[in-house]
């Protein structure tokens, strides 16, 4: 049985993390769309390099 | 300390579920795009394994993985009848390159021969041999099977004596299975090709293969470092013994001598029983073609390394192993050339279609250490074939019916 005092601290845990992440959200979506930025310029920009594999064993 | 560390737990969890949730979104793009897949260097995702276990040729094409026909082989359409039906590994296949590029297909288009490809990586003759009366079945006038050097006979020694696949190809001579089967028990070959291979089961190659996350990592590290081709002088430095590069002008490809001289080491008992194995099923897929009133030829398809030897004036610039691996690839190619002559099976020697190009300065092969024709060499082994059935076959028009 959940007590009222235990859902109390969960939602304070809850609403915590969330202001965590409105002060930090940059800090967690720019490196994402860096990245993605990345693969996409070496997939389809000058650096793509296509059939690129190394298949050796067969 | 403890209200220290708990500042972390927000940070740690939310970098925790933003890796989780970039590695779904580069694992969705890799599997719907092929350039993406090729910086991740992963091949393009699906649903299906691209091949099955069976009990007699160990595996088999997967029906149900892009690419595949209806009976699990590459090709754009299952056939009923077939002109010429082809037998062979990767190199057949086309690994590494398109379906259309693959040389069964570029035969096909030269030739307007109806040609199904029935090759699949990792067969080898004794795979062939396995496979014959269901390529049979197509009603070919002609079947050709392949001879790859490169692990063919490794592939042939596997199915006959690392399972229950085929024991019928072992030795009929008892002492000679006893010493390939304590041999194998001592160090078995797959173990010594992998590690000539510098394959390794650490949770970092793990990650390296499974995480398109270190996919991306590895891209970053790898442009950092400079071109493919620079990381792979390097790569040769830091591992003489393993690689081995060639660069002339234009020409420049990475090649592994150490992996294939054990697939083609003559002196270790089970390669040569591999060679035998391979013999043995060519022998029988001609008689049995006889038998059936089809013809047969055998296509003998060079490693790149002895490709490449050509276009040298000593073998020993590339190194002692590498030498020592040209010295027994051309001892199998004696034995296997006077083999053929002596059964009277028509064999097709692919070595100078795919050299000759590399004399005016067109690569036959990548720049990587990927051992398959790139698809320039593909088309040079479709054009060496097509100039045999015009020669030898000179009857062969295509059967009308599907």
């Amino acid at each position: 049985m959940v007590t009222p005092t235990e859902i109390k601290e969960a939602d304070s845990i809850l609403s915590r993390y969330r202001s965590f992440l409105g002060r930090t959200w940059l800090l967690w979506v720019l490196p994402m769309v860096l990245v993605l930025a990345w693969v996409a310029y070496k997939a389809y920009g000058e650096g793509a390099r296509a059939g690129d594999f190394a298949y050796t064993l067969h | 300390m403890k209200i220290a560390a708990s500042k972390f737990v927000p940070f740690l969890i939310t970098g925790g579920l933003c890796a989780l949730g970039l590695e779904g979104i580069l694992r969705v793009w890799a599997s719907a795009s092929s350039p993406v897949a090729a910086v991740l260097k992963v091949q393009r995702e699906s649903s299906s394994r691209p091949f099955l276990p069976d009990s007699r040729l160990g595996i088999r094409p997967n029906p149900e993985y892009p690419g595949h026909d209806s009976m699990g082989f590459r090709n754009a359409l299952a056939l009923e009848r077939a002109d010429i039906v082809v037998l062979g590994d990767s190199q057949t296949y086309g690994s590494g390159v398109e379906r259309e590029q693959a040389w069964p297909e570029r035969l096909a288009q030269l030739s307007s021969l109806r040609v199904y490809n029935m090759a699949y990586p990792s067969y080898g003759p004794a795979h062939h041999l396995m496979l014959l009366e269901e390529a049979l079945a197509l009603s070919p006038q002609l079947v050709i099977a392949t001879l790859y050097a490169g692990n063919d006979l490794f592939d042939c020694f596997q199915l006959a004596y690392c399972g229950e696949w085929a024991p019928e190809l072992r030795n009929s001579e008892a002492s000679v299975v006893d010493r390939v089967l304590d041999l194998e028990s001592t160090s078995p070959l797959v173990s010594d090709i992998e590690s000539a291979e510098g394959g390794d089961g650490s949770l970092r190659a793990f990650l390296s293969e499974n995480s398109r996350l270190v996919g991306v990592l590895r891209s970053m590290r790898d442009t950092w470092r400079g071109t493919a081709w620079d990381r792979s002088l390097a790569g040769a430095r830091l591992n003489p013994d393993r690689y081995a590069c060639f660069e002339r002008g234009t020409l420049r490809t990475v090649m592994t001598p150490s992996y294939r001289k054990i697939a083609l080491n003559l002196d270790d008992a089970r390669i040569h029983e591999g060679l035998r194995i391979a013999h043995d099923s060519m022998s029988a897929i001609a008689r049995r073609c006889a038998e059936s009133g089809t013809a047969f030829a055998v296509v003998l398809i060079p490693t790149k390394e002895y490709v490449f030897s050509t276009q040298l004036s000593k073998v020993e610039e590339l190194g002692t192993v590498y030498g020592e691996l040209i010295g027994l690839e051309g001892r199998m190619w004696e034995q296997t050339e006077s083999f053929l002559t002596q059964e009277g099976i028509e064999s097709i020697y692919a070595l100078t279609a795919l050299s000759s190009p590399l004399d005016q300065g067109i690569a036959t092969y990548r720049e990587s250490s990927d051992g398959h024709p790139n698809p320039r060499g593909q088309s040079c082994i479709a054009e060496a074939v097509q100039e045999v059935i015009a020669h030898a076959y000179p009857g062969m028009t295509p059967a009308l019916g599907d």
